[in-house]
């Protein structure tokens, strides 16, 4: 007979670093820069929305932009999961990484330039959500 | 342009977070359902969601008109304004290191909105 699971086993409660979560996380980061790469990809397949708002707002709906969207709001729904999991001081600044995840995606996929400030400024953004969700006073 | 429509969809994912926390504490005091049902009961969390909804369409739209590695860096001005807003309306601490990277974000975001200069 299996035993129930309590409401603090299933969250984790003080058990630090876990494969569940951290499985949870890595899901989390994949799907969101994934996500964001075919959202991209399925915008630029329509015409610009300077176009007219209508025709812009229409054409937007394709198979690109309704998966991208589909696999983007599972990755929401997956930091939902991690957060049950693991505590957000690690969780947020480990999750910080689809900043440069979704650059590289960018580049390497869409071809889009490489700036220094781009690269610079993400890399500032990456200290400050780790400097931010770290520490011990953090509540 | 663009820019605009992405501080514009940054902004409403802001609202939307704010709206599903107020939603979410204005439901706790009810004990009559499970927790599942009262959320969902929630008017606010359902306009907290309707707006994150609409803050996706901006994103698209946003999308159209600039490269992904220059709007994604935006986002994480979410989770900067989200505490500034929570300490205002719901009287959540902020500690001063959080303050510290909060400024630290803004600052990369900022030094990101330069690319489109260099």
């Amino acid at each position: 007979m299996a035993a129930k699971i309590t409401t603090r086993e299933w969250m984790c409660v003080g058990k630090g670093l876990n494969a569940a979560g951290l499985a949870a996380l890595v899901i989390h980061v994949l799907f969101s820069v994934g996500g964001q790469l075919l959202i991209k990809l399925g915008v630029d397949q329509s015409p610009d929305f300077s176009m007219g708002m209508m025709r812009g707002l229409t054409s937007i709906i394709n198979a690109q932009t309704i998966i991208g969207l589909a696999v983007y709001s599972l990755g929401t729904f997956m930091w939902m999961v991690t957060l049950t999991k693991l505590d957000l001081s690690y969780a947020l600044p480990a999750s910080s990484v689809q900043y440069v995840l979704v650059y590289a995606g960018a580049w390497a996929v869409l071809g889009e330039p490489l700036h220094i400030s781009r690269v610079v400024g993400i890399g500032i953004i990456c200290v400050g959500v780790v400097i931010m969700s770290t520490g011990s006073e953090l509540r | 342009m663009g820019t605009l429509l992405v501080l514009l969809s940054v902004t409403l994912r802001v609202v939307s977070n704010v709206a599903i926390k107020h939603g979410v504490r204005t439901e706790a005091s009810a004990t009559r359902h499970g927790i599942a049902l009262r959320m969902i009961r929630a008017r606010f969390v359902i306009l907290g969601y309707a707006i994150y909804g609409i803050a996706m369409v901006i994103w698209f739209l946003a999308l159209q008109t600039v490269d992904l590695s220059y709007a994604f860096p935006f986002v994480s001005l979410v989770i900067v304004a989200t505490p500034i807003l929570a300490w205002r309306l719901f009287q959540e601490r902020i500690s001063r290191r959080r303050a510290i990277g909060i400024g630290v974000v803004s600052l990369g975001v900022l030094v990101v909105s330069l690319s489109g200069l260099f």
